[in-house]
């Protein structure tokens, strides 16, 4: 059963955008459907957001499948806002092992934009958190470079619990930076997917092939960014 | 390590059919309920990368590498490590109040009847050890040692963290282990984690039969390929020439071999080649990259 979030807001078109994805099979349709909810996700943290110090930074971590649509939608977003300026980015490419009680999502690339300050707070964004075990590991990676003031824990749903267990991950000193932000709940699994979730296997759904094939995948938005901020010389046309 | 058919005749020769028994049903007991046991099968991989992180540190020749076993026949029997120099035995005891005389079995006589056994199977200078939840239960249990068992007895304190996450973050001891077993030297927190994760993997699989600790950590890469560092070194031989200097070439971009796995980074992206130097998919690689000849990081980064 699903149940929405205070965060849909007062009218339906979150809801419906959330009622359409689970039932998009067309990729590109599907992307499309992604980004405009992750604008909304923007949209719904504006508030919270807008009453963080100017000088306040704000670093978006997402992962390789979720970078060119559901993180674009919310970075595209959060710059049209005088947030915009503020903004740097973290992707993550991760790899997945499953034994039993034991569960680690490895991550084998990491985008990262220089941030050499603590005055930062962090939104982790992700298109679904079930185990929360992609979360918990991008966000120990993002730790490792800076410690924030606080971490937005952003997603379109969350299985039933997910809190829960990402908080048990961590000691308090750092639980207690945590912020949920997300529009539904959902309490059934079938086998790996959450149901109605975000209407199956994410990369599938996205086009991007396996779990294997999505980590050859470089998203448009770091190869933008990486000419923005880091600059990169492209191969000659032929 | 001495097999178990030696271990149980041993046994019986020494202590009577009795403890014999005992020891059976122990061991039975002890392997049935160490299916989802963590706070054992954590342990078991903090002291095989505590000890491995050590003897990396020394420089060790693998061949000198201790074995390493759980569950083998005995009464403390949990983890055992077998050294050149010693042997340790280690018992878990995860609970809130404990006992040396309490119960049908004390734990006084499992400690000094593993220590009689040790003996008889003329294992060098052995070692029993307590090893609790708590600070305050280990105090507590020091300082009610039985003068039986004191002068080859320790008690020692694992917290039980019950998650993988923290058993890492909540340790900079452990952390420290960690980032001399982990593929590159400056390992991140997750990257630490993930490794904690392989070895306990990897240990909890393959102690029941007792196993060279070097193994054990190879064994990792079966389930993971690239999460802990080749123990093998000179791993740059397998670089070749030309596709040196092909990467040479390409602006912004810069790698390493190190501990014996490729790793690159340009533009603020980094990564690491998933399986180590030596491995043919490594060679595949090379000979892509000769092939395509990469101009631009980008061109090279789509090889990957």
């Amino acid at each position: 059963m699903r149940i929405f979030t205070n965060y849909c807001g007062n009218d339906d078109s979150t809801r419906r955008l959330l009622n359409q994805l689970v039932e998009l099979k067309d990729p590109q349709e599907y992307r499309n459907c992604m980004k405009q909810i992750g604008a909304r996700l923007a949209q719904s943290m504006l508030p919270a957001l807008n009453q963080l110090p100017s000088s306040v930074n704000i670093c978006v971590i997402c992962t390789v499948e979720d970078a060119d649509f559901l993180a674009c939608g919310l970075v595209e977003a959060l710059e049209e806002t005088e947030l915009g300026n503020r903004i740097h980015f973290m992707c993550m490419w991760n790899d997945k092992i499953r034994d039993g009680e034991v569960s680690i999502s490895p991550i084998i690339r990491e985008y990262k934009e220089e941030l050499n300050t603590n005055n930062v707070i962090f939104i982790v964004v992700k298109s679904i958190i079930s185990s929360a075990c992609v979360v918990k590991t991008n966000l120990m990676r993002a730790i490792s470079h800076v410690n924030p003031q606080k971490i937005f824990v952003v997603a379109p749903v969350l299985l039933k619990g997910a809190e829960d267990r990402l908080e048990q991950e961590f000691p308090v000193e750092i639980t207690d930076k945590f912020e949920f932000v997300h529009f539904a709940t959902d309490d059934e699994k079938d086998g790996e997917n959450v149901i109605p979730g975000i209407g199956g296997s994410l990369y599938e759904l996205l086009g991007l092939g396996s779990s294997k094939d999505k980590n050859h995948y470089i998203p448009t938005i770091v190869k933008e960014r990486r000419k923005k901020f880091f600059g990169t010389k492209q191969a000659a046309l032929a | 390590m001495v097999d178990n058919k030696t271990i149980l005749d041993t046994i019986e020769r020494c202590l009577g059919s009795e403890m014999l028994s005992y020891a059976k049903n122990k061991n039975r007991g002890g392997r049935a309920g160490k299916k989802g046991s963590c706070y054992e099968d954590y342990f078991l991989a903090y002291k095989a990368t505590e000890v491995a992180a050590g003897l990396l540190r020394q420089g060790v020749a693998l061949e000198n590498w201790p074995i390493i076993g759980s569950q083998i026949p005995g009464f403390v029997d949990d983890v055992v490590i077998e050294m050149a120099d010693r042997v340790e035995f280690y018992q878990l005891k995860n609970a809130t109040r404990l006992s040396w005389h309490g119960g049908e079995h004390p734990l006084e006589t499992d400690f000094s009847c593993q220590y009689k056994l040790a003996l008889e199977l003329g294992l060098t200078s052995p070692r029993t050890w307590l090893v609790v939840p708590s600070e305050e239960l280990r105090s507590g249990m020091s300082d009610t040692m039985p003068q039986s068992i004191a002068a080859h007895t320790e008690v020692r304190f694992f917290a039980d963290k019950a998650v993988l996450n923290r058993y890492v973050l909540e340790n900079t001891e452990l952390q420290e282990h960690l980032a001399q077993l982990t593929s590159s030297a400056t390992p991140k927190l997750d990257d630490l984690v993930a490794a904690f994760g392989v070895v306990m993997l990897a240990v909890t699989k393959m102690a029941e039969q007792g196993g060279c600790l070097s193994e054990l950590l190879e064994a990792t890469r079966e389930i993971y390929p690239y999460q802990i560092r080749s123990l093998v070194a000179d791993m740059g031989q397998h670089i070749r020439p030309d596709f040196k200097a092909i990467l040479d070439s390409i602006e912004g971009l810069q790698y390493s071999v190190e501990r014996g796995f490729f790793q690159w980074n340009g533009f603020g992206t980094t990564g690491v080649f998933p399986v180590v130097c030596s491995h043919p998919d490594f060679g595949a690689f090379q000979a892509l990259i000769m092939r395509k000849r990469p101009e631009t990081f980008d061109d090279f980064e789509g090889l990957l």
